[in-house]
């Protein structure tokens, strides 16, 4: 196998929580010496229930939050301690979807400048460009055109996640980080998202570090897994030996409960 | 049914209502607010009734009037604009201190975080009330003009009003930062001041301007609180002297409600309708803010506004291009550049506009003097007359603007010529004057009787023939007449030569043609001079031209808009003789400052403008015949500005004196003290005339006819004239400038 | 299914053409335009819809939890053990929620109060409803729920505690009332999905146990599919379909919940293309008189635009799609 296009060692991250009383700084180690490779054309899981660290673990790859210790590398790089505007350079190779929610798009611009943004930024196409490539990334993630003018606020959940994807797709990529891409949707929504994703990573030839604590979707999308506990990874591997044959007692208990 | 914005709606009735007071206040009441009515005297069955100050409600005074008879409905009206507009400043105050302070907090700025908070802190432990009581009553700051007084109000009551300001938009701005998205544009590469122009700010703006109205209201309410504790704008403390002693009034004569408040409090159980009234101005002012502010909420706060990404384009398409293209050090600067473009705008709002006035094109005769009793000062009272005409003011007499009176007799000199041995040196007004001589060429010997006794000589026969040099600092001028008549009594003499006392020479256009013998007076150098020739001759050639007995007193009166107030009267003197292109620059001046007060209709007060002959020559100034047939009623001209020693176009500094315009003549004080902070503040110097306190008044003793309308008229004075020292880097066109804008602003 | 006139006085809860509109009187939206429900004594009955359907707020309709100024029923009536609730004046209200009907919100800190400890919180519950308890019988419930150390947790104040063990407390405050009726909306998706199955047991077995009839609020398939005895699905602020789980598992009759199911077990399936359906859900904005589906719909005619279909009786339970229960379930 070729070299990992992600790769975290020994990572860590504790939040200092000050408390109202002066001894009372409490320590949280949210997430805790994690290491992980992930490859090209790769569909890497990180699983587990809330509170163990893997949305932290999504930030910190994406340096949205600041790593107490370890370190991240993409192509081979090491970006644990770019500065913000080192960073921003790289924010063009690696993109993140957020879990659709209330306010995860500026709900006063309209869907049109929403792409516009990221072609600007990163310089992707020339001015006159933008209608067309906007146009084209709508269309890929199976909007309308027509849909530019209006806000978020008129679109249903599932259009908006559509919109996320394609806000991230829009910089050409090369890993995309999902944070629990489908949590909040409608289940007959779900499907369709799922599919985009699995259709996009096909045709962009895309990376995913796919965060989710639900298995059923691991299941379907995921090659390799990792579940997390408590900030530690607790049991990592193929996709189908981890779940049809868990090892860990967590991972044990966590199978168990798909319903 | 869609659902009625009542706040909105409500607000907006609310602050179109103040709008159109303030435009318009003329349209909401005919009575002055100046306008004082101390006494109402009425007849009721065959007994006179008189009624004191504060008057209730009645058809006269609809909703009462205050202790001093000033109407509290006129006095409402016309205050709306001075209260709302300090309210406004104060909101635009604190917001240019809390938004920079907000939004560098929001990112994480600890000082600026800190600043607010301890501010805060600072601000709930002692009130800001209390602060603002305290620094406000500060002598410095209660004793200011209206417009500085204006600018410390504002500034104080920002600097203690921000920071509650200041914690509300950090919050919000760090509530915004919480926000989803602002995670999401980070990921996509967005810098971080993109992020605060065009995602930050925008979202913030629905809220800015909602809490700017809301600050408005907070403003005015403090500006209400501030007044019942005497604290108010355009603050005069009236010194009283009564018999029993001085007492002390806070009285505001500038119309604004916290001023009410103030007057008014001491009458609450006696006049109530003078607190009340005021208090719900400031109450309906304050909810229509509130209520404005509320209706802008939930309009600029609904889901489908486009308010956000409008001020989103507007951020993106300017600022963004042009921040970017500044360096660092360019960007402190613009910063800088930015707030003080607005302060020096509102300043500007305040204190008009700095245009000088402009006097070249002004028509004037083309005679290159015109004196008194000459043909061409009769051209230039009639092209002044003219001119009052075509600006439509009307003549004090039914006939004509022109007033004459009666000089005594004196000659123009038009050529003259002293030699002393056989120096040709001595120049006329500095080291000779010639008093009285016939006309022609005369000379011969002097004979110094200065050492002399002349009371007690008898015998004048050694002065047959010669010049008597007489030193006037040992005889009055009485004497010294006594003795010349004397003298040519008994003996032929050539003339007198009289030695000037100290500070007595002047320069001299004219002189007397009376006496059969040449009188000149010499300064004491020139005296000393012929002591020290052996045998000293000297020669004296005149020639002179008498005069008309007519002086012109040019005078035109400019009706006030004001039905109350144009009983009362402002008088401009001005001169308009003119011996050099200077002066004549004088006459042009007096002629456009006419036009320019008069076209406005702005005024209030009447104007009379005066344009007097003679000015140059105490012994024939108009102001003597004026004074003596005074054309109006003394007691309602409020107040005299006397510009006739005004005989230079360029100067360096005035000189200037309002010590004739007292506490006691409330309007000419308040001018004279206007006047004189613009002049100062127009970098104009003013030298005082010199004074003495004689009696319980001021007199000045440089110049008789500066005393003659306040000592003999009992019209307040103020005196404007030039000082002939320095190079003349001022000139008359700035002060005109200042004099029309404080005549028109001063609205007392 | 046929029900009789005595059926239906002997029901616990019976709802018949509940129609509600939420928002201030000047600006009403309608949420639910067509909602039934019959439920017996130990029933378990799951609502089950996506978002914007209408079941969070036809369970709390139900409850009496909104304000008079914020909704109002446009028509259909709640009879509650034969008693119309919507006629009730609050006080009457009171009395019954709580003590007769309980209701377990999503979020628990919802209804906890966090500067209470939870011993005290529980007592007064039981003190304002006059419901007899000794502490024994207190820890005992608090066992059966699951809380593996009753006597810390009572002196704990619920910021101490999880999002599950939180969960707990309200379902054991919920169960001490021993209501007849149980309003659980959405109990499981604010927590894990281990702690799920177990909170999921755990109702289970007090609906045995006490014969506790429960009202189950959820948009979750699996969740409704584990618990339930019958099954009413709402879309569109309307109900389209009701009926036992099993015969709707095996044989919907309405092309959404068809849909539905289709969508569910095409994720638990292994294949690596899901099953989907596109569009999404109705907002109550775009409500019209015409059936919700038909824009999703693929077995959609003309008929269909012509006004809210009427729900029809179809072997077990009945749908609001004539079309399927008239002519099969055969493509146009």
């Amino acid at each position: 196998m070729s070299d990992p296009i992600l790769r975290v060692k020994n990572l860590s991250k504790h939040f200092i929580i000050t408390g109202s009383n002066i001894a009372g700084k409490t320590i949280i180690n949210a997430v805790r010496n994690i290491s992980f490779d992930i490859y090209e054309h790769d569909s890497f899981g990180l699983i587990g229930e809330s509170g163990s660290g893997k949305s932290t673990t999504a930030n910190l790859v994406l340096r949205l939050l600041e790593p107490s210790s370890g370190t991240i590398e993409i192509f081979g790089k090491d970006i644990t301690w770019l500065d913000e505007a080192g960073m921003r350079r790289h924010r063009k190779d690696i993109q993140i979807i957020f879990q659709q929610s209330g306010n995860s798009l500026d709900p006063k611009m309209t869907v049109g400048e929403l792409l516009m943004e990221p072609l600007k930024i990163h310089g992707i196409a020339g001015e006159k460009e933008y209608d067309k490539e906007t146009d084209r990334l709508l269309e890929m993630v199976g909007l309308t055109p027509k849909d530019k003018s209006k806000y978020p606020s008129q679109m249903s959940g599932g259009q908006n996640q559509r919109i996320i994807i394609a806000r991230a797709i829009a910089v050409r990529p090369r890993i995309i980080v999902c944070d629990e891409p489908v949590a909040s949707l409608d289940v007959s929504v779900q499907g369709q998202i799922l599919n985009l994703l699995m259709d996009l990573k096909e045709e962009l030839g895309l990376t995913y570090l796919f965060i989710t604590h639900d298995l059923k979707v691991v299941r379907h999308i995921c090659s390799r897994i990792a579940v997390m506990y408590n900030g530690e990874i607790v049991e990592m591997g193929e996709m189908r030996e981890v779940l049809e044959k868990p090892r860990g007692d967590y991972t044990k208990l966590l199978v168990e409960s798909i319903l | 049914m869609k659902r009625m914005n009542m706040p909105l709606i409500m607000g907006t009735l609310i602050i179109v209502l103040l709008l159109a007071v303030i435009l318009f206040p003329e349209a909401f009441t005919s009575k002055s607010p100046y306008n004082m009515q101390h006494l109402i005297f009425s007849r009721e069955g065959g007994s006179l009734e008189v009624e004191v100050a504060p008057h209730p409600p009645s058809a006269q005074f609809i909703l009462g009037s205050d202790d001093m008879g000033r109407d509290i409905y006129s006095f409402i009206i016309y205050g709306t604009g001075l209260t709302i507009l300090l309210g406004v400043l104060t909101a635009i105050g604190r917001f240019l201190i809390a938004v920079p302070m907000a939004i560098s907090a929001g990112f994480g700025n600890g000082t600026s975080k800190t600043t607010i908070r301890q501010f805060n802190i600072l601000f709930s432990a002692i009130p800001a009330l209390l602060i603002s009581v305290i620094i406000l009553k500060l002598d410095y700051l209660a004793g200011l003009d209206k417009r500085a007084s204006i600018l410390a109000f504002v500034t104080v009551l920002s600097l203690v009003g921000w920071p509650k300001l200041g914690a509300l938009l950090m919050e919000r701005v760090d509530f915004i930062n919480k926000q989803p998205f602002i995670r999401s544009e980070v990921a996509i590469g967005k810098g971080r001041i993109k992020i605060a122009v065009e995602n930050v700010f925008p979202h913030l703006a629905p809220e800015m301007v909602v809490l700017f109205f809301m600050e408005i209201a907070r403003a005015l309410s403090m500006i209400m609180q501030l007044g019942i504790f005497s604290v108010f704008v355009g603050f005069l403390k009236i010194i009283k002297d009564t018999e029993g002693g001085v007492s002390f009034y806070d009285i505001s004569f500038e119309p604004e409600w916290a001023g009410m408040l103030s007057t008014a409090k001491n009458f609450l159980s006696t006049a109530p309708w003078a607190v009340i009234f005021p208090a719900i101005a400031f109450f309906i002012s304050v909810l229509g803010f509130n209520l404005f502010g509320e209706g802008l909420r939930n309009i600029l706060q609904r889901k489908d506004s486009l308010f956000i990404p409008r001020v989103r384009k507007l951020l993106s398409f300017d600022i963004k291009y042009i921040w970017s293209s500044f360096s660092r050090k360019g960007k402190a600067f613009s910063v800088i550049f930015v707030v003080s473009i607005i302060f020096s705008l509102s300043f500007f709002i305040l204190a008009g506009n700095g245009k000088k006035l402009d006097i070249t094109d002004v028509s004037l005769p083309e005679a290159h003097t015109a004196v008194i009793g000459t043909d061409e000062a009769y051209a230039a009272a009639r092209l002044i007359s003219t001119k009052m005409e075509e600006l439509e003011l009307t003549p004090m007499d039914s006939e004509s603007f022109i007033h004459t009176y009666t000089i005594p007799t004196v000659s123009l000199i038009l050529e003259q010529k002293f030699v002393l041995g056989n120096q040709d040196k001595y120049s006329a007004g500095t080291d000779y004057t010639i008093l009285d001589s016939p006309d022609g060429s005369f000379s011969g010997g002097i004979y110094d009787a200065t050492r002399m006794d002349l009371f007690s000589m008898e015998d004048f026969s050694m002065m047959e023939d010669y010049f008597v040099m007489i030193d006037k600092a040992y005889y009055n001028d009485a004497a010294i007449s006594y003795f010349m008549n004397k003298i040519e009594g008994s003996v032929s003499v050539r003339g007198f030569i009289l030695v000037a006392r100290s500070g007595e020479m002047h320069p001299n256009i004219y002189c007397d043609r009376i006496a059969p013998t040449t009188r000149v007076m010499i300064s004491g150098e020139t005296a000393k001079d012929i002591k020290d020739m052996e045998k000293p001759e000297i020669n004296i050639s005149i020639s002179a031209k008498t005069l008309g007995e007519t002086g012109l007193n040019v005078i035109g009166f400019c009706k006030g808009m004001d039905e109350l107030l144009n009983e009362e009267v402002i008088m401009i003197g001005l001169p308009f003789n003119y011996s050099d292109d200077g002066e004549k620059q004088i006459l042009g001046f007096g002629i456009r400052l006419m036009e320019e007060i008069c076209k406005k209709d702005k005024n209030r007060r009447s104007l009379m403008f005066v344009f007097m002959d003679g000015t140059d020559y105490s012994k024939l100034s108009g102001i003597h015949a004026l004074e003596a047939d005074y054309p109006y009623s003394a007691s309602k001209t409020k107040v005299f500005i006397n510009m006739l020693d005004l005989n230079q176009a360029g100067f360096d500094n005035l000189i200037f004196s309002n010590l004739q315009a007292p506490f006691t003549r409330q309007y000419a004080w308040s001018l004279g003290r206007q006047l004189k902070s613009n002049l100062e503040q127009a970098g104009i110097g003013i030298t005082e005339a010199k004074s003495i306190f004689f009696g319980d008044q001021y007199y000045f003793t440089d110049d008789p006819t500066y005393n003659t309308m306040f000592m003999d008229r009992g019209i307040a004075t103020i005196i404007i004239a030039a000082d002939d020292e320095g190079n003349g880097k001022n000139s008359i066109e700035h002060l005109g400038r200042i004099l029309v804008d404080t005549i028109n602003d001063n609205i007392y | 299914m046929t029900t009789s006139t005595e059926d239906n006085m002997n029901s616990l809860l019976k709802i018949s053409n509940l129609q509600v509109s939420l928002g201030t009187k000047y600006k009403p939206v309608k949420i639910i335009r067509g909602f039934d429900l019959c439920l017996e004594k130990g029933e378990i009955v799951g609502v089950l819809g996506e978002s914007g359907s209408g079941k969070t707020v036809s369970s709390r309709m139900i409850a009496g939890l909104f304000e008079k100024d914020e909704s109002s029923m446009d028509a259909g009536e709640i009879l509650f053990k034969g008693k119309n609730l919507t006629m009730l004046s609050e006080k009457e209200m009171n009395m019954i929620r709580g003590r007769e009907i309980a209701y377990v919100f999503q979020d628990p800190t919802m209804s906890l109060n966090p500067y209470k400890k939870v011993g005290k919180q529980l007592r007064d519950f039981l003190d304002t409803h006059d419901i007899e308890y000794t502490s024994e019988s207190l820890v005992n419930t608090l066992k059966e729920v699951g809380i593996n150390r009753p006597e810390t947790v009572l002196e704990m104040f619920p910021f101490q505690l999880s999002g599950g063990q939180n969960q707990r407390i309200m379902i054991c405050q919920a169960i001490l009332g021993k209501p007849d009726l149980l309003i659980a909306d959405e109990p499981t998706s604010s927590i894990d999905a281990m702690l799920r199955k177990k909170i999921l047991d755990l109702l289970t077995d007090i609906n045995r146990k006490y014969g506790m009839a429960i009202i189950f609020i959820t948009h979750d398939f699996d969740v409704a599919k584990y618990i339930c005895d019958k099954l009413v699905i709402m879309y569109g602020g309307l109900m389209i379909e009701q009926g036992p789980l099993e015969r709707i598992l095996s044989n919907p009759m309405h092309p959404y919940s068809d849909e539905l199911i289709k969508c569910a077990s095409s994720l638990d399936s292994g294949d690596s293309r899901l099953y989907s359906l596109e569009g999404s859900p109705l907002v109550p904005s775009q409500f019209r008189d015409e059936c919700p589906f038909y824009n999703r719909c693929a077995y959609r005619i003309d008929s269909c635009l012509e006004g809210i279909p009427k729900m029809v009786d179809v072997t077990g339970g009945s749908t609001r799609c004539p079309v399927w229960a008239e002519r099969g379930k055969s493509r146009v």
